[in-house]
């Protein structure tokens, strides 16, 4: 008991002191915007903004990279001017640890700070605690982050994401295998949620095309495949869907071809997609035949990239991290929302972003309005992208190349 | 939430079938994971027969045989166009370091974690032997890196032959063929030589043993010495078989090999191999063949289950009755409560009988009757089912059930402990 009490005490604190943090932050920052706001005779006035992200916890470098992103987007659109005033955003960064616990008192806070729209947070599971508490609230929650296609299962209309849904690689494979011409296709993940979430929606794809599938499974740090090999190879498919990771993505390719499958198109998600799994399926030859999808635009085809990557150094003096982008694209997408919305109601900034069509680092994207398939509600909606056209790589020699 | 139990619906129409190319293949899979655990295993139940303590830290050794294997291929640079004669001296260079460092390893960690804290309560060296699999594990890290070794893909470990018109891998029958030849050389050795004779002896009893002259230090590293070289073994051959290892497999076979060593008989060395064989075919037909050929399997069982029930549990029992004892009627009351374990168990289990032996035999016969009949039904919804297999979400499940019911018959093992002959 005094053990919980105490953790609660330090968690609490944690809040706090990370509040009066960003306080602090924001503090210096409307001092400065003072010198030249100062003139304009006191037409400033202060909305809120929350960052839910996880500065602790086991994802530490992602929550950083999030954080960051989200300040240089306060640089970049944190004064804006609506309605003939002057506006100037303050950010509320509060931590959750990427627990589901933490993430459910956050978003308490957030709303009692009476924050306008959160970003955030950085990972599914937390995310899935804090849905519920912003939906009965109605405060829009953009995410830059949350991959997971279970996160809105509910349907909460004030759920956003501008990074996209694992789902679409799933539906993406299927597309891409139907393409090969594939009668019969076996789908194998290793039993965690992600890889499950990605072999499920490609077995629905394919089997509403009449495409005959085999499911198999593995645990994540299995050697040996061969009862799957067996059965894959008593099937005899066309193609071989596997959604885990590199480590028995590689084994199973390997022993794929010891068991003479070397001619079984083999396709995995972005969790194969490692020089890693080329020397663990036995070396190029064994490799060659062997496809990924990825589940974003890689770095060169996004269209402000570079310009976002320059302006990272110049702050941080390191590369941009995971994710960051995207979040500060959420940011943009919400002050976006507020200008067209000409309000800072919290009804009417979700019913903006609904229909929003916003430029961002990332590409220009809206957000779906309605689930349907794998796609969720509030999903990226990114401009021309079909699960025909996801970035698709090929082994070609010792590296991933790109399909064109 | 959906629950997936089984990956194709079963279809009237259709019989269960089994291709022989199917079933061949799948086992030669199981022998070649029960190999590989039978060398692993081997080193557990040596060291169990001496020292009657469990060494986890074994599958750490195993992991370092296979990373200094690995990096020495690597380090001679040989890749797929090595000539043969290249390839065979590597090979040789790597099955010496991965005997050599791993012998040593399991010397300086009998010498330096178990032999100080020999003599104390089982538990003190058991945490020991915690405490050095985790250290090990961590050192591989340190040394080697995180990233699981991978070795360039040599045409000695892709090479096939066509067995019956099937395609096997020669790497696996190496596996077999190895591990088969150092079991038999193991057994030899414990039986018939001069340190085996004292490996039995301290096995026995230390204190009488060094009375009688024997050097029990030197034998227990002995034995530490043997099993460690086999696990070493093991670790080249998983290398060379699969292409590439990571710093936590050993936790993975150690866990295995050590359910194989309890499965054959913890202490006898034949035992561990047939146990790991036992192991490694359940893993693989249990999820690779229809339920209605494995369903003979089952029926198997059942056979031996009633043959345990019927004839020989109260034959076991009528053993310990001495002679004056041991009248027609005593022994038909034995043979009643086996045979008709639910009426006649039950009603001694529920009468007053004061005759400990009677109501002991009561008990353990409806035990058996019990497992029996979960046989039964297991044989018959198998049949019944018989076009449909399991998902291989159900692997580690079978292979778990599949332990319990033959622990409940055998609760000493497939083969028994040693008792008589320890190791």
């Amino acid at each position: 008991m005094l053990q919980m009490r105490i953790s609660r005490l330090l968690a609490v604190t944690l809040v706090v002191v990370l509040g009066l943090g960003a306080f602090g932050l924001t503090g210096c920052a409307t001092d400065e915007g003072d010198e030249t706001g100062g003139e304009m005779s006191g037409g400033v006035e202060t909305i809120k903004i929350g960052v839910q992200t996880a500065l602790t916890g086991p994802l530490p470098d992602y929550g950083l990279a999030g954080k960051n992103g989200a300040e240089l987007a306060l640089a970049d659109f944190g004064t804006f001017e609506m309605n003939g005033k002057t506006y100037q955003v303050e950010l509320v960064i509060l931590d959750d640890k990427a627990e589901p616990a933490e993430a459910a008192v956050v978003a308490q806070t957030m709303v009692d700070e009476g924050v306008v729209g959160v970003i955030g947070s950085l990972t599914t599971g937390a995310t899935l605690s804090a849905i519920p508490i912003y939906y009965e609230n109605r405060i829009p929650q953009i995410s830059g982050s949350v991959t997971g296609p279970q996160a809105n299962e509910t349907g909460a209309d004030t759920f956003f994401r501008t990074c996209w849904n694992d789902a679409i690689q799933g539906e993406a494979l299927a597309v891409w295998a139907m393409e090969f011409d594939a009668k019969k296709v076996v789908l194998m993940d290793d039993n965690g949620a992600y890889s499950v979430g990605l072999a499920d929606v490609a077995e629905t794809t394919l089997g509403a095309e009449g495409v005959e599938t085999l499911r198999q499974n593995c645990q994540s740090g299995d050697k040996d495949l061969s009862a799957q090999v067996a059965n894959i190879k008593e099937f005899g498919p066309d193609v071989v869907i596997f959604t885990g990771y590199h480590p028995e993505g590689g084994l199973l390719r390997k022993q794929m071809v010891e068991a003479g499958m070397a001619d079984v198109i083999f396709m995995g998600g972005d969790g194969i997609r490692s020089a890693e799994f080329i020397a663990e399926a036995g070396g190029e030859e064994n490799a060659t035949g062997c496809y990924a999808t990825f589940g974003g635009f890689p770095e060169e085809l996004q269209p402000g990239y570079e310009a976002f990557a320059a302006k990272y150094q110049e702050a941080y003096g390191e590369d941009v991290g995971p994710y960051s982008q995207n979040n500060y694209d959420a940011f943009g997408a919400l002050i976006e929302a507020i200008k067209t919305a000409g309000s800072t109601d919290t009804e009417d900034i979700i019913v903006a972003l609904q229909g929003i069509t916003y430029e961002g680092v990332t590409g220009t994207f809206g957000f779906a309005t309605e689930a349907s398939g794998a796609v969720s509600k509030g999903d990226i909606v990114v401009e021309g992208l079909t699960p025909a056209n996801v970035p698709r790589y090929e082994v070609s020699g010792q590296a991933w190349t790109a399909v064109e | 939430m959906k629950c997936r139990v089984f990956d194709r619906e079963a279809t009237p129409d259709r019989e269960w079938r089994v291709s022989f190319d199917h079933i061949m293949s799948v086992t030669v899979g199981g022998l070649t994971v029960g190999m590989i655990y039978a060398l692993i295993a081997l080193g557990y139940t040596m060291v169990y027969g001496v020292l009657k303590f469990i060494n986890f830290a074994h599958g750490e050794v195993f992991t370092v045989g296979g990373y200094v294997a690995a990096f020495t291929l690597l380090s001679l640079g040989i890749d797929q166009n090595s000539s043969w004669t290249l390839v065979a001296g590597a090979v040789a260079l790597a099955l010496l370091a991965a005997v050599l460092v791993p012998m040593m390893l399991g010397f300086l960690i009998e010498r330096i974690a178990y032999r100080p804290l020999r003599g104390r309560s089982r538990i003190i060296p058991l945490l020991s032997a915690i405490g050095v699999s985790i250290v090990l594990q961590q050192l591989i890290i340190i040394v080697f890196g995180p990233k699981p070794v991978t070795i360039p893909t040599l045409a000695l470990s892709s090479m096939t032959v066509s067995i019956f018109g099937v395609n096997v891998r020669v790497l696996a029958l190496v596996i077999i063929g190895v591990s088969a030849a150092l079991m038999i050389g193991l057994t030899y050795l414990v039986k018939s030589t001069r340190i085996g004779k004292a490996m039995r002896a301290t096995s026995q009893d230390m204190e009488a043993a060094e009375m009688m002259g024997i050097d029990t230090n030197r034998t227990i590293a002995f034995t530490f010495l043997v099993g460690s070289a086999l696990a070493g073994i093991g670790g080249l051959l998983v290398v060379m078989y699969y292409g590439s290892l990571k710093y936590d497999a050993g936790f993975l076979y150690g866990l295995k090999a050590f359910t194989s060593a309890v499965l054959g008989g913890i202490g006898n060395i034949p035992g561990a191999v047939v146990g790991a064989i036992v192991l490694g075919m359940t893993e693989t037909y249990g999820v690779s063949v229809d339920l209605g050929f494995l369903a003979w399997f089952v029926l198997a069982g059942l056979v031996f289950g009633l043959y345990v029930q019927m004839v020989r549990a109260p034959r076991r029992r009528l053993a310990h009755v001495s002679g004056d004892r041991r009248t027609p009627d005593y022994e038909r009351s034995i043979m009643n409560v086996y045979r008709l374990a639910p009426y006649h168990g039950i009603k001694t289990l529920l009468s007053e009988r004061t005759d400990a032996l009677v109501s002991v035999s009561a008990a353990h016969g409806v035990r058996l009757m019990a497992g029996n009949v979960f046989l039964a039904v297991v044989t018959a919804v198998m049949f019944v089912n018989g076009s449909v297999r399991l998902d291989t979400r159900w692997q580690p499940v079978i292979a778990f059930v599949v332990l319990m019911v033959i622990l409940m018959f055998r609760p000493s093992g497939i083969l028994g402990e040693a008792v008589t002959e320890k190791v």
